[in-house]
């Protein structure tokens, strides 16, 4: 009969998570217990405690034949086991570091956008509780700020405003207010970046949200999948909401996560 | 599995994020990109289906920014993250009939390697040492076959533990399960892995 103590031992062993013996140590420990007699005390006991096939028990083996092929199985089950979990871990592993796709990256935060800009217009009709148009042109207003927020400033970083707004560029894209968009293989969260390159940075128009004291963080998605940020900018000096302008390019001082 | 740090890190995101306006979302965007191949993954090996996992991925973040203030820090935030993707695929194998929870496999579920174009799932360059089966790419292909033939829960065990490198605790936390069950379970999956396995290798 297996001791509670090596029946554990056995049941560690097999279990790769809490194993916190070595099958040397598993082995010393058999072997020091008169291991031949110990294995055949009980093979319905090693069977719940190792899973034992039952061919094993079945062909006439000595003490000593049996003991050396139910260690044999132990290990080499353990080392099934390893390998197994090596595969997977292996395969799964080129799955996780997979660089994140940035197209599904801004829908999700295109998503999330829209969620912030229901949660705002709630917030401000709950604490309104009117409707009037200048109430919801109050609040849309509001929740347009927070669509803008990730990189609503895309064309507030490091901006000088100069009321010029320049030609988009031939592949130029315009972002909708409430949308990110993909210009250049940069994922842009603003409301009006026509266009956007590495070297040149951004040109477009800032029609709505500029307040003076606006600073913001511009976040893209960098062609090989991972996150960039800029250091803060400051807006424009008004509010006026036909500004326009051209900025610095976003991927000059970048951090990278 | 999280260490210290990156639970730490993802913590102060989460509380940057609740502060909503530029820089919340920004702080959530960071999140966002933490985390999304990483549950953009599990949903593939959950519904076998890009385009699907695609969609649940994207829910998943949106419930997750929805109820962001509601986390409440007992167990990892990957953990929750994925017990609210894990919900949204099993709504989805519920409404496409592919989902039975406990003993059987899923009908249809019959191998078919995963590949969506992004990402190369199988590759023999890996250094590791067990075994020169990671050499294989058909022996590989076999183990990701016999995945795919387990019992839901015990491919779903294999999955978390695997996969996503949850701890036992965090496994019984998405699955809402006793940490003993979860050891069985798991305990199970990898004897059926193997015995699946066994006259193969």
């Amino acid at each position: 009969m297996l001791t509670r103590e090596q029946s554990l031992l056995l049941q560690k062993h097999h279990d790769r998570e809490t194993r916190g013996v070595e099958a040397a140590d598993a082995r010393a420990l058999l072997a020091s217990n008169e291991e031949a007699r110990l294995f055949t005390a009980d093979l319905d006991l090693m069977r719940d405690t190792i899973a034992l096939p039952s061919h094993l028990d079945s062909e006439g083996l000595s003490d000593a034949a049996l003991y050396a092929r139910i260690m044999d199985e132990v290990e080499a089950r353990s080392a099934l086991e390893l390998a197994t979990d090596q595969v997977l871990a292996h395969g799964f592993r080129q799955e996780l570091d997979a660089p994140a796709d940035p197209e599904l990256f801004a829908r999700i935060m295109g998503g999330v956008a829209e969620l912030g800009d229901k949660r705002e217009r709630a917030a401000a009709a709950a604490t309104s509780g009117s409707d009037s148009f200048l109430d919801r042109l109050r609040s849309w207003g509001s929740g347009w700020a927070f669509t803008g927020a990730v990189a609503l400033a895309a064309a507030l970083l490091a901006v000088t405003l100069n009321n010029r707004l320049a030609a988009p560029s031939a592949d130029s894209a315009q972002a909708d207010p409430a949308k990110t968009t993909i210009i250049n293989n940069y994922y842009v969260q603003s409301p009006r970046v026509d266009s956007l390159t590495p070297t040149s940075g951004f040109t477009g128009s800032v029609t709505q949200g500029s307040q003076a004291d606006d600073t913001a963080t511009v976040i893209w998605l960098q062609p090989n999948g991972s996150l960039a940020t800029a250091p803060s900018g400051t807006g424009p000096t008004s509010a006026d909401p036909s500004l326009a302008g051209s900025g610095a390019s976003p991927a000059l001082p970048v951090h990278t996560d | 599995m999280a260490n210290a740090e990156d639970e730490a890190r993802i913590r102060k995101l989460i509380s940057d994020s609740l502060e909503g306006g530029k820089r919340g979302s920004a702080a959530f965007g960071q999140v966002v990109m933490t985390y999304q191949s990483r549950v953009r993954a599990y949903c593939l090996r959950m519904v076998n289906n890009p385009a699907d996992a695609d969609d649940l991925t994207q829910q998943t973040f949106l419930k997750v920014w929805q109820n962001l203030a509601t986390f409440r820090g007992d167990t990892s935030f990957v953990a929750w993250t994925i017990r609210i993707a894990r919900n949204l695929c099993i709504d989805l194998l519920r409404k496409a009939n592919r989902f039975i929870p406990t003993d059987t496999t899923e009908p249809g579920n019959a191998f078919e390697h995963v590949t969506d174009g992004q990402t190369t799932y199988l590759s023999s360059s890996s250094g590791m040492s067990a075994a020169k089966l990671l050499e294989n790419k058909e022996t590989a292909l076999k183990v990701y076959e016999v995945l795919d033939r387990l019992k839901f829960n015990q491919r779903e065990i294999l999955l978390l533990a695997l996969h996503q490198g949850l701890t036992y605790q965090e496994m019984a936390d998405v699955l809402g399960i006793p940490i003993g069950t979860v050891m069985s379970r798991l305990y199970h999956a990898r004897q059926s892995m193997q015995a699946e396995l066994r006259a193969f290798l």
